[in-house]
């Protein structure tokens, strides 16, 4: 390999540093004994056990993370299916319209989203008389609407890359067009499928704004909870949640890529084994 | 057959012969017009080649065959059966695509085995059947990869044998042979011709390749923007075009314009201000005097000389301004005095190349044209 020069080496330190210097700090100042974030008091993990008695955290963060599990699982199912329906129904009647309507969230400003989400909610109590507090179901329900809209960009851009000859194909072998969907379609796209759903979780998790328009009292999500709390000024406890976070994605990075890499190295025998002739 | 009872509006004399019927079919998209007005008739048991230049209708024609696009008007009957309305997972129909359309997340043997999991068949024969398959298209090795771990030519078998596993009535082939090198190309028309004749399938070979169209097929059908310019078998076609197109678009051919002089019951003069002489030529069926006249010869059909040649009918002296040679034949370019050229292939029947006699650059040749050889055409394109 090539030594790199003392200028390049230079540059990619401080672009590490950059990108991971606020992480590194975040984790180190977390085992700071100190109740001071900026004073460093020695090593302790006390942070640590504060944050696990603390229920208020814990409850926003089973209430952060059941919205995102669930609101990612419809908003994938709903956003798959407006995909689908875009890129492949033709130009059917409506269809600019859908097409308008899914993607305005991505490009509206959030507070307006929310404000009008916010709205649509008061209207419908007034109206209809539900949703008569507002709770986990309004929640669940903004977050599937403004989430879907990645699920589905990400879907109609995989799928515009794919051969419509490959469905005709199956339709051709006598496969009536639900089964196509399930043979061919979805098993095709099913990497977008989940790098959709990845997104929508992610982005479910961390909303600030459209949650704070769209709860009811005693419903705090994660981020909300953080927001609140730092306004009244960066606590230890804090650091230590941020370090979990980081270790909880960490992990799952790790567990994800050495999956792939299994089934990578399974499929290389199993061309292996067609290649040597054995059935 | 069975008899089936006709479907309203159906012509009566649906027989074996007339197994695949297409009537008046045209295909718009928008203002454009991709199939104009196209009528044949297709036999059971046959190979039959659509032949065209790129965008002339071809796959469109296949895929209102196969029920991927509705016809804008006109009608399809297969097996005396109005195909109207029946979508492509009801008719009796397969097709290899263009593209091949593999299944990507499949093994070779699920690609191939798919169309049969809606066949009433236990999974034992099922399997025979996929073997038998592999067997047919020679990939028994590879039953276990997935498509893209396939050289092309590996690809386009599996397409092939997926398509003939459900054992159709008809199969249609979109230029099958497109994305294989030429040394595959003749292989596998052999091959195609081979497993036709073998099952006894009916074929329809979409191409726009002439030498495989005339290779492959019992029947060729020239297509040109969207209409049949003729439907003949692959000898007719070649030796008597219809249609100054056609003979232009199979195999290569001489073309001048010219004037007729007079004609004799069964011959015709025709001054041809090209050449600077008066062609006589064998009439096939009386002219109308309507439209440009134009004659056509074949290059292989030209004589060549270096010595006037005695008693021979049109006779034109010229001198050889180019040649190349091919191996098994050379391809001259003779000027003509009036400054024209004229295409003229002449085999290379002696071996070692340097052949006294053989014309080269420079020399002065007399070409002569039998009469019978003369394609007269009336056609203003
Ligand atoms: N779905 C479609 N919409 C609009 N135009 C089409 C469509 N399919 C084909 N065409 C046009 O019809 C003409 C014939 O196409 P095609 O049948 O694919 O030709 P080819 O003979 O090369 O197979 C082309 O000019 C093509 O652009
Ligand atoms: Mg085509």
């Amino acid at each position: 390999m090539k030594r790199l020069s003392p200028f390049l080496l230079t540059m990619m330190v401080l672009g590490y540093l950059y990108l991971y210097a606020p992480i590194i700090s975040l984790i180190v100042f977390s085992f700071n004994k100190s109740r001071l974030v900026t004073v460093w008091g020695g090593f302790s993990t006390t942070w640590y056990f504060k944050l696990f008695e603390n229920t208020q955290i814990l409850d926003a963060a089973w209430l952060s993370l059941r919205l995102a599990l669930i609101s990612a699982t419809v908003a994938t199912i709903l956003g798959t299916m407006a995909g689908i329906a875009l890129v492949r129904f033709g130009p059917f009647r409506g269809r600019t319209l859908l097409s308008g309507l899914i993607t305005t969230p991505l490009v509206m400003p959030e507070v307006l989203t929310g404000v009008s989400t916010l709205m649509l909610f008061l209207l419908m109590a007034k109206w209809i008389g539900w949703p008569a507090r507002r709770g986990f179901s309004t929640l669940l329900i903004a977050h599937i609407t403004f989430s879907m809209t990645y699920v589905t960009t990400v879907i109609t851009s995989r799928l515009s890359t794919i051969d419509v000859s490959i469905e005709e194909a199956a339709l051709d072998l006598g496969s009536p067009p639900w089964q196509v969907l399930r043979d061919i379609t979805l098993p095709v796209i099913s990497p977008a499928i989940l790098s959709g759903w990845l997104l929508a979780f992610t982005i479910s998790l961390d909303d600030v704004v459209i949650t704070s328009f769209t709860n009811g009292p005693g419903y705090n999500t994660l981020p909300m909870l953080v927001w609140a709390k730092v306004r009244l000024g960066v606590t230890p406890d804090i650091n230590a949640l941020g370090s979990l976070i980081v270790g909880v994605v960490a992990i799952g990075v790790t567990l994800s890529s050495i999956v792939i890499t299994r089934q990578e190295r399974r499929r290389e025998k199993e061309i292996q084994a067609a290649l040597a002739g054995e059935q | 057959m069975a008899e089936t009872a006709p479907a309203p509006g159906a012509p009566t004399d649906q027989g074996g012969d007339r197994f695949i019927s297409v009537r008046n079919v045209t295909k718009q998209f928008g203002s454009f017009t991709a199939v104009d007005g196209v009528s044949l008739d297709i036999g059971k048991g046959e190979l039959f080649a659509l032949l065209g230049s790129s965008g002339c209708g071809k796959t469109t024609l296949l895929r209102m065959l196969a029920g991927f696009e509705q016809p804008s008007s006109g009608q399809i009957f297969i097996d005396g059966e109005d195909m109207a309305g029946i979508a492509p997972y009801h008719r009796p129909i397969n097709m290899m695509f263009q593209s091949y359309a593999l299944f990507p997340h499949m093994t070779v043997a699920r690609n191939i085995g798919y169309g049969l999991k809606h066949e009433r068949m236990a999974r034992s024969e099922r399997d025979d059947r996929v073997a038998a398959m592999l067997d047919l298209v020679q990939l028994k090795d590879f039953a276990r990869r997935l498509p893209h771990q396939l050289s092309g030519g590996q690809r386009q078998r599996v397409a092939l044998a997926r398509a003939l596993a459900k054992q159709p009535k008809l199969l249609l082939l979109d230029e099958p042979l497109g994305a294989l090198d030429k040394k595959l190309r003749e292989q596998t028309q052999f091959e195609i011709a081979n497993i036709q004749y073998e099952t006894g399938i009916t074929f329809v070979v979409v191409t726009h390749d002439q030498e495989e169209a005339m290779t492959l097929a019992s029947r060729i059908a020239v297509m040109d923007r969207g209409r049949i310019r003729q439907l003949d078998t692959p000898r007719t076609i070649y030796e008597f075009p219809g249609s100054r197109f056609v003979a232009s678009f199979i195999g290569s051919v001489n073309l001048f314009e010219g004037e007729l002089v007079r004609s004799d019951g069964d011959h015709a003069e025709i001054m041809v201000p090209d050449l600077g002489v008066t062609l006589r030529a064998l009439l096939r069926g009386p002219l109308t005097g309507k439209g440009t006249l134009t004659c056509a010869f074949r290059p292989e059909k030209v004589r060549m000389t270096r010595d006037k040649p005695d008693g021979r009918a049109n006779t034109i002296k010229g001198v050889v301004q180019d040649f190349g040679y091919f191996g098994k034949d050379s391809l001259y370019r003779i000027k003509l005095p009036t400054q024209a050229l004229v295409r003229v292939d002449a085999p290379n029947t002696l071996r070692g190349g340097d052949d006294d006699n053989a014309a080269t650059w420079e020399d002065d040749v007399y070409l002569s044209i039998d009469p019978a050889a003369i394609m007269l055409f009336e056609d203003p394109a």
